[in-house]
């Protein structure tokens, strides 16, 4: 019974598919393309007709699909630059754990094992490096492991190599490469704090633009347009759901370009303030929900 | 220049290629401006304005071609300057290590994909000393801080010695002292970026929106087009430009 128990359960196991961090970064950048046509194409085949793209209506839906699209991105960009950095963070601590180690007379695959236990997020790829070795590989080529993400983790993976190269006696170079590790680590944690605050002004930036728009929609576009008598018209050739349309794309691209600008600005290697553009992004479609389909929230005159 | 930059790796071939844009666009404005008549490709009858436009679009593109070599080389540099900690505290490394200072120089340069390291690396193959190799390279990009930096680097590997070691750890630590005072003072004009960002990023395109409608209402012309390319040119312009000048205050403590 219980071997068939466990049959079921590997068949029922997904299977686990490694995709290439690249490739999903071109499915996850791509996707706002691939659910907005979808979206036309599946608006055409209900209505019969494409999306009216100037009708402040299709436009929050369009908003609201690119939106959507941009989730997995943001989740994924945010996820990839705090492993990064908090792998980051883990460094010295395992240099530390490692000299250790090396002056208790351990060979250099044990000490890195045994450091590995003091790390969490470096640890999977430190074990694989170990595990390499244990089965017949050697040291410097099995260290290709630990590559990839950023400058930091490529110069202990080059350090590493150095230390299988020479012999144990080079651990006493550690303390030295920590001292200096810790100072670029200490560094890039005071620059990431002190950028910091320009998230906040992405968030000031976007509220002013909201604020600024819509109070320029519902107290002079619309009332202007709804006094309009026929043939005589109070705001000449300015069509209020064209100019709220066009606002809504604005809103759109304000987010977006500033959820990159940020991510750019602060020094980030991925995309990780995507997730705020997102956020703002979804800020952006209620207060337009609420001017287009409930106007009478907004206390205006 | 370096020739890299270049298309086809050819000062002239490049130049030429940048100017057929502009050079394009002018004819439609010649033929217009000479003859006084619309130029009628087809169904599509081009006047003096979008002549104008496209002619002004296509002069973009050419000046971007030809100061395309310019922004490779600066954000080379860039480069390096991020790296620089890291270079200079891998060579230590390698030479704590045991490895030649040469040697090591030449390993870091290999692996580092860094043009101006090939460049220099390039010099020392020729026959140059580290030194003149770094100064045939600031000839050719111009003087720069990292480069003064780098040359202090390749002075002491060309000296070689025990205490190359030690100079590239004070060198380093000096350079991490230089950075942490560079973001004090980028820390301190942070306001000025985020004034600079809010205006030129949120400000000046709503101010632009309320003035062309308001413009409209009073003289009853079309503005819709204009408000287009304010929103889907402008915005996206004017904040990639202002983000830009923000990271020069802060790019040289960036790390």
């Amino acid at each position: 019974m219980k071997i068939i128990l466990s049959k079921i359960k590997t068949w029922l196991r997904p299977p686990k598919v490694r995709i290439r961090r690249k490739i999903i970064r071109i499915i996850n950048l791509t996707l706002p393309l691939i659910l907005t046509l979808t979206y036309i194409i599946a608006y055409h085949y209900i209505h019969g007709v494409y999306p009216n793209l100037l009708n402040p209506i299709d436009t929050l839906y369009m908003a609201f699909v690119i939106a959507l699209s941009l989730i997995p991105a943001s989740v994924f960009e945010y996820r990839w630059e705090w492993e990064l950095i908090v792998s980051e963070y883990e460094v010295p601590d395992f240099l530390s754990a490692l000299e250790g180690n090396l002056r208790a007379g351990l060979p250099m695959p044990k000490a890195i094992h045994e450091a590995s236990r003091y790390v969490k997020h470096l640890r999977r790829k430190l074990e694989t490096v170990v595990k390499a070795t244990y089965i017949g590989e050697t040291l410097e080529s099995s260290i290709r492991y630990l590559r990839g993400g950023s400058q930091l983790i490529e110069l202990l993976a080059d350090y590493l190599v150095i230390l299988s190269r020479s012999g144990e006696e080079i651990y006493r170079t550690i303390r030295e490469f920590r001292e200096s590790i810790e100072l670029i680590v200490n560094y890039s944690r005071k620059i990431r704090d002190a950028t910091r605050s320009f998230v906040a002004t992405l968030y000031l930036v976007m509220f002013v633009y909201l604020v600024s728009t819509v109070v320029f929609l519902a107290a002079f576009i619309y009332p202007l347009s709804e006094k309009a008598t026929p043939g005589v018209s109070l705001i000449g050739k300015v069509d209020p759901d064209v100019m709220t349309s066009l606002i809504i794309y604005g809103a759109v691209i304000e987010a977006i370009t500033n959820g990159v600008v940020v991510s750019y600005f602060t020094g980030s290697r991925y995309l990780s303030s995507l997730i705020h553009a997102v956020s703002l992004l979804f800020i952006s479609i209620m207060i337009y929900a609420v001017l287009v389909f409930m106007r009478g929230l907004i206390p205006l005159p | 220049m370096i020739a890299r930059y270049y298309i086809g790796k050819s000062k002239i071939l490049h130049t030429v290629i940048s100017v057929i844009p502009a050079s394009v666009g002018a004819v439609p404005l010649l033929y217009i401006a000479l003859t006084g008549n619309s130029l009628i490709l087809g169904k599509v009858t081009i006047g003096l304005i979008e002549a104008l436009i496209v002619e002004i679009v296509l002069i973009v593109s050419t000046t971007s071609l030809l100061l395309l070599p310019k922004f490779m080389l600066s954000s080379d540099i860039d480069k390096l300057t991020l790296r620089l900690p890291h270079i200079i505290l891998k060579l230590r490394t390698l030479i704590a290590a045991g490895e030649p200072p040469l040697k090591a120089f030449e390993d870091v340069a290999k692996n580092s994909g860094l043009t101006i390291l090939e460049l220099i690396l390039k010099e020392i193959m020729l026959g140059y000393t580290p030194q003149e190799a770094v100064d045939r390279v600031s000839k050719i990009i111009g003087k720069n801080s990292t480069l003064e930096v780098l040359g202090r680097v390749m002075n002491a590997i060309e000296m070689g010695g025990e205490s190359t070691a030690s100079f590239l750890r004070d060198e380093f630590e000096s350079l991490m002292a230089v950075k942490d005072s560079e973001l004090r003072k980028a820390l301190d004009s942070l306001s000025v970026i985020v004034e600079l960002y809010m205006s030129m990023g949120v400000f000046a395109p709503i101010i632009g929106i309320i003035m062309l409608s308001s413009l409209a209402i009073l003289g009853g012309i079309d503005v819709t087009p204009l408000i287009t390319a304010i929103i889907f040119i402008a915005i996206p312009l004017l904040s990639v430009f202002s983000a830009i000048i923000a990271k020069r205050y802060i790019e040289r403590a960036l790390i």
